[in-house]
């Protein structure tokens, strides 16, 4: 049995809130078929949290200002065949 | 501030189901603009939308346990004495008291020392203080 190695993909974004505090959303399986495309989804969630305020801060409940950064984390898990 | 919670549900490709947390949603967010978030932000993956739950988050406030009365002592113009409050009311010294309980019931002795002071005893002093807790 050979080695078999697994990738997982998440998609990490850091908001920023008006009381200086981080909050970190994390979304599984991102759609890397078009890194534009996922760009620009992250760009218009960015702007619907800013006119809803779905999301607040962690610690005082703190209005949402923007995703600081977006980044797509890939993780190769590889199991050894130990057979 | 209390706050609420929303739980994505989304099917991976290949069958696996998911269910995402998001905490600390805004509590006066609308359900319709929650519901469209969780579709925009599971957008952003491969995974077929399912559905969104909402948790709402109560603070409960239980009530403060009954407030400990500041006690006073009064002394009336006829020099009645009023206690009002928590803890224990003493009386010491030299004194003559005059038990009056019941209305035609007067028992008088005389007291040195310290004791519990008596709802409804007149304390005809002739050197004694009140002291509360003790």
């Amino acid at each position: 049995m050979a080695d078999k190695t697994k990738t997982t993909s998440t998609l990490v974004m850091v908001g920023e809130f008006a009381d200086g505090d981080d909050r970190t959303l994390n979304q599984d399986n991102p759609d890397t078929s078009s890194l534009a495309s996922l760009t620009a989804g992250v760009c218009s969630l960015e702007a619907f949290c800013k006119n809803t305020q779905v999301i607040i801060g962690d610690k005082t409940g703190a209005a949402f200002k923007r995703f600081r950064s977006a980044k797509v984390v890939n993780k190769t898990t590889t199991l050894l065949d130990l057979n | 501030m209390a706050k609420d919670s929303i739980i994505i549900s989304s099917t991976a490709q290949g069958g696996k189901k998911l269910q995402k947390t998001i905490t600390n949603v805004n509590p006066e967010a609308t359900n319709a603009n929650l519901e469209t978030f969780a579709q925009m932000f599971n957008g952003l993956s491969t995974n077929d939308y399912g559905e969104t739950n909402r948790v709402k988050k109560q603070l409960t406030t239980e009530p403060d346990g009954t407030s400990k009365t500041e006690p006073t002592l009064t002394v009336g113009s006829d020099g009645a004495i009023t206690y009002n409050g928590d803890g224990e009311l003493f009386v010491e010294g030299d004194y003559n008291y005059i038990h009056d309980n019941t209305v035609g019931n007067d028992k008088s002795a005389s007291f040195s020392g310290k004791v519990h002071a008596t709802e409804g005893t007149n304390y005809a002093a002739k050197s004694v203080s009140f002291s509360i807790g003790g």
